[in-house]
C-alpha cells in the first residue's frame, strides 16, 4: 500500500494510474454510443434519395433541387453563367441570398461563372431586364428559371 | 458512390503507401516485417506528403494534372526511393517475432477497439453528402478545378474563398477523382477516413516506442472518441489534415530531441513542408513547433540548432513557390488584413483569450482530453521528467497563445465573430490532438522516472493466439453483424427505376427518363399528341426527368396502359412511384 502513498513518488504513481483509470472509464462511457451513432448516420445516408445525398449542403440553399439539375442539363459544359437573385427574393432558405450562387459555382462545374454571361440562373428575377431576346428555358415552382442571352 | 469509385480510390492509396513504405525504407530501414508493418501508418502518411507536395509544387510551375501524373509520380517515388536504399545498402527486412505476453494482449486490445471504431466510422464516410460550408464553398472546388482544367485556373484559383490557402488538399481531392474515374463528393469522404486511419496507425506506433500499451491504449482509442476528432475524420477540409501532419511532425521532432536518429528529423521535415502547403495556419504551427524545439534543446543548441535550421531552410522552399504564384496573382495575402498586432482592436482580446479556454476546456468537443493532459504535465514536472515535458509544455502553451492571437487579429466583426465564429474550434484542434500524443508520452516517461513497475519484456511467442483471436474477432464480426442488416448499397441514377411487379398504392406508368428537360417536354408534347393525355414531367429522386402517368389504380391497368403506348411506337413500364 506504502508503494501507492509514499511521498512523492507514490502519490505520483497513484496520479497516473487515476489518470489512465479516467481515460479508461471514459472510453467505456463513450464507446458504444459512437458506435451506434456511426450505425445510424449509416443507415440515415443509405437511405437517402439520390439527390438529396448529392445536393446535401444545398438542399434548401438552392430553394429548388430542379432548378440545378435543370442548370446542369442545358448550360453546356463550356459556357459561362451568372446566378441572379431579387433582393426582394423569399424563396430557399436564410442562406439562400448570400450563398446561392457559391453553392452553384461548385455544382456547375467545370461551368465558369461569369457577369453578364449569355446563360443565367434567375431567382425571383425581373427577366425583362434581360431584354426581349431573353429566352426561358427552363422554370420552377420555387420561382427559380434557366434563361438564356443570345449574345 | 460506386464501388468502382472505392478500387480506384483503394489502388490509389496503395500508391501513397508503396511510395512512403520505401521512402521510409530508404531513411531509417526496416528490421523486420513487424517492424515495418508497425510504421506501415507512418508509412502511408509520409506517402500522401511526399507525394501530394509534389504535385502540389509541379503544378505551380505550371505542369499539367493529369491521370498519368498521379499514377506516374507515385511509381517514380517509388522506383527512385528503393533504388537509393539499394545503394545506401538497405536490405530486405526478414522475419520477426512478436513480443508475448499480457503487453501483446493490452496491445491486441487497443488494436480491436480502435480498429471496430474507424470500421464504425467508414459507414456513414462511404455515403455522406457535401454537408460542410467549407468542403462545397472552396475546398473541393479548388479539387474539382484542378481535376477539371488540369491546372490552378486562373479564374476558380484567384475568385474561391480562400484563394491563398496552398493547394496541398485540393491536389489530394484531385488525384483522388481521377482514381475515382469522376469528381465524386461523397465518396471523397473515404480518402479522409483513410487519414484517419494513417493517424491512428502512425500515432500509435510511433508512441509505442516509448510508451507501455495499458498507458497508450487508452489514449489512442480517446482520439477517436472525441467529438471533433473522431467523428469528423471524414469531413472533406484541411483542418484535421493539417493537425495529423503537426501531432506526427511534434512527435517525431522530439524522438529526434531525445535520441538524435536522423531519419525522424527527415520524416519530420517532409510532414512539416506538407503543413506549408495545407493551410496558412501551417506556417504558425510551423513556427510554434520551430519555438519549442529550439527551447527544449537549448542545452544542446550547438549541434540541434543547425538541424533545425537546416529544416526550416527546407521548410521555407517548400513554402515559398505557392506565395510566390499567389502574390503573382494578385490574390490578398494570408496574414490579417489590418496587421499582426491590433491595438485598435484591444477590446477583442479579452473576449479571445476567454473563447480559446472556453472552448479547450468544453468536453463536448475534446471529451476529457484537455485536462487529463494538463494534470499529466503537472505531474511529469513534478516527477522531473525533463526534456518532453518542457516540450510539450512550452509547444502546449504557443498552440494556445496562436490561437488567441488569430482568434484576436482575425476578429472581423468584433466580438460576435470571436465569441460565435468557429476558427478557434477547427485550430484548437491541434491543440486537442497534440494532448492525445503529450498525455501517454508525459504519464510513460513519470511512471519510469518514479519507478513504476517496468512492463516485464516477454520474447517467448505466449498469448499470440489470444491477443491474435481478440483482434481479428471483432474486426470480423462487426462488418458481418453490419451486412446482416442488408447488403452495402451502392446508388446510382438508375436506382430510381423500380418495375412493378404487383399491385401498390405508388404505381405509375414511365415514358422516358432523361437528363434534358428539353427532351422530357419533347416527349410529353408527342404523347399528348398522339392522344395520351395526363402524364406529367417532373425530376425524380435521381436527379432525372420523367414523364410518366400515375393515376394508376392496379398493376393490370397500368400494364394495360403501357401496352397501349409501346403499341403506338414509345417506350413504358409500369413502375413503383417516387
Amino acid at each position: 500500500m506504502s508503494w501507492w502513498t509514499e511521498w512523492p513518488t507514490g502519490v505520483i504513481r497513484t496520479v497516473v494510474a487515476l489518470l489512465v483509470g479516467s481515460v479508461v472509464i471514459a472510453v467505456v462511457v463513450t464507446y458504444p454510443g459512437l458506435v451506434r451513432e456511426a450505425g445510424e448516420e449509416a443507415d440515415t445516408n443509405s437511405a437517402q434519395a439520390y439527390v438529396d445525398r448529392e445536393v446535401a449542403g444545398g438542399n434548401g440553399l438552392v430553394a429548388d433541387q430542379q432548378a440545378l439539375y435543370a442548370a446542369r442539363a442545358l448550360i453546356p459544359a463550356d459556357a459561362t453563367y451568372h446566378v441572379a437573385i431579387a433582393s426582394d427574393y423569399e424563396g430557399g432558405d436564410e442562406l439562400t441570398q448570400g450563398h446561392a450562387a457559391s453553392y452553384f459555382r461548385y455544382a456547375l462545374m467545370p461551368r465558369r461563372p461569369e457577369e453578364g454571361a449569355p446563360w443565367v440562373v434567375c431567382y425571383g428575377c425581373d427577366l425583362a431586364e434581360y431584354g426581349p431576346r431573353a429566352e426561358v428555358l427552363w422554370r420552377g415552382d420555387e420561382d427559380v428559371s434557366i434563361v438564356h442571352v443570345p449574345s | 458512390m460506386t464501388a468502382h469509385s472505392l478500387v480506384g480510390l483503394a489502388g490509389l492509396n496503395a500508391l501513397y503507401l508503396v511510395a512512403g513504405s520505401a521512402f521510409l525504407w530508404l531513411v531509417r530501414g526496416a528490421a523486420d516485417w513487424i517492424d515495418a508493418a508497425r510504421l506501415l501508418g507512418l508509412a502511408y502518411v509520409s506517402g500522401v506528403v511526399l507525394t501530394g507536395s509534389v504535385w502540389t509544387l509541379l503544378l505551380i510551375v505550371g505542369v499539367p494534372f493529369s491521370l498519368g501524373l498521379v499514377i506516374g509520380l507515385p511509381l517514380v517515388l517509388l522506383a527512385a526511393f528503393a533504388l537509393a536504399g539499394r545503394r545506401r545498402g538497405r536490405s530486405v527486412p526478414r522475419g520477426g517475432r512478436l513480443e508475448g505476453g499480457w503487453p501483446l494482449v493490452v496491445t491486441a486490445t487497443g488494436i480491436a477497439a480502435s480498429g471496430l471504431l474507424l470500421e464504425a466510422l467508414f459507414r456513414p464516410a462511404r455515403l455522406a453528402g457535401l454537408y460542410e460550408f467549407d468542403g462545397w464553398s472552396f475546398w473541393v472546388p479548388k479539387g474539382k478545378a484542378i481535376y477539371e482544367f488540369g491546372g490552378l485556373d486562373d479564374g476558380f484559383f484567384t475568385s474561391l474563398p480562400g484563394a491563398a490557402y496552398p493547394p496541398l488538399v485540393p491536389t489530394l481531392d484531385a488525384a483522388a477523382f481521377h482514381a475515382m474515374g469522376s469528381a465524386d463528393v461523397v465518396t471523397i469522404h473515404v480518402q479522409y477516413w483513410l487519414f484517419g486511419v494513417g493517424l491512428v496507425w502512425a500515432l500509435a506506433a510511433l508512441l509505442a516506442e516509448r510508451v507501455p500499451a495499458w498507458i497508450l491504449w487508452p489514449f489512442v482509442v480517446l482520439l477517436l472518441l472525441a467529438p471533433r476528432l473522431g467523428r469528423r475524420l471524414q469531413i472533406v477540409e484541411a483542418d484535421l489534415f493539417l493537425d495529423i501532419l503537426f501531432v506526427l511532425a511534434a512527435v517525431l521532432v522530439l524522438y529526434w530531441l531525445l535520441d538524435r536518429q536522423r531519419w525522424r528529423l527527415v520524416v519530420a521535415t517532409a510532414l512539416l513542408c506538407g503543413m506549408v502547403l495545407t493551410k496558412r495556419e501551417g506556417l504558425l504551427l510551423f513556427a510554434v513547433l520551430l519555438g519549442a524545439s529550439l527551447v527544449a534543446s537549448a542545452r544542446e543548441r550547438r549541434s540541434a540548432w543547425p538541424a533545425l535550421g537546416l529544416v526550416t531552410a527546407v521548410v521555407a522552399a517548400t513554402a515559398i513557390p505557392w506565395r510566390i504564384w499567389y502574390v503573382t496573382h494578385d490574390v490578398a495575402g494570408e496574414g490579417p488584413s489590418d496587421g499582426f498586432v491590433q491595438r485598435d482592436r484591444l477590446d477583442v482580446l479579452g473576449p479571445a483569450i476567454r473563447r480559446v479556454f472556453e472552448v479547450l476546456w468544453d468536453p463536448g468537443y475534446w471529451n476529457i482530453v484537455v485536462p487529463v493532459a494538463v494534470i499529466a504535465l503537472v505531474v511529469a514536472f513534478l516527477a522531473r521528467v525533463g526534456r518532453i515535458a518542457v516540450f510539450f509544455a512550452v509547444l502546449l502553451a504557443l498552440v494556445v497563445l496562436g490561437g488567441i492571437w488569430a482568434t484576436w487579429v482575425f476578429s472581423l466583426t468584433g466580438e460576435g465573430y470571436v465569441v460565435g465564429g468557429n476558427f478557434v474550434i477547427r485550430f484548437l484542434g491541434s491543440a486537442a490532438l497534440l494532448c492525445v500524443a503529450a498525455s501517454p508520452l508525459l504519464l510513460g516517461a513519470t511512471w519510469a522516472k518514479v519507478g513504476g513497475a517496468p512492463t516485464p519484456r516477454d520474447a517467448r511467442p505466449r498469448r499470440i493466439r489470444l491477443a491474435a483471436a481478440i483482434v481479428v474477432v471483432p474486426l470480423l464480426a462487426y462488418p458481418v453483424a453490419a451486412m446482416a442488416g442488408g447488403a452495402p448499397r451502392f446508388p446510382t441514377r438508375d436506382e430510381c427505376s423500380r418495375p412493378a411487379t404487383a399491385d401498390a398504392p405508388d404505381l405509375e406508368v414511365v415514358y422516358g427518363r432523361f437528363d434534358d428537360p428539353r427532351a422530357a417536354d419533347e416527349l410529353l408534347a408527342k404523347l399528348t399528341d398522339v392522344g395520351f393525355v395526363g402524364a406529367e414531367t417532373g425530376v425524380d429522386p435521381c436527379g432525372r426527368w420523367k414523364v410518366s402517368y400515375d393515376a394508376i389504380d392496379s398493376l393490370e391497368q397500368g400494364e394495360a396502359l403501357a401496352a397501349e403506348v409501346r403499341k403506338a411506337g414509345f417506350e413504358a413500364q409500369v413502375e413503383h412511384g417516387g
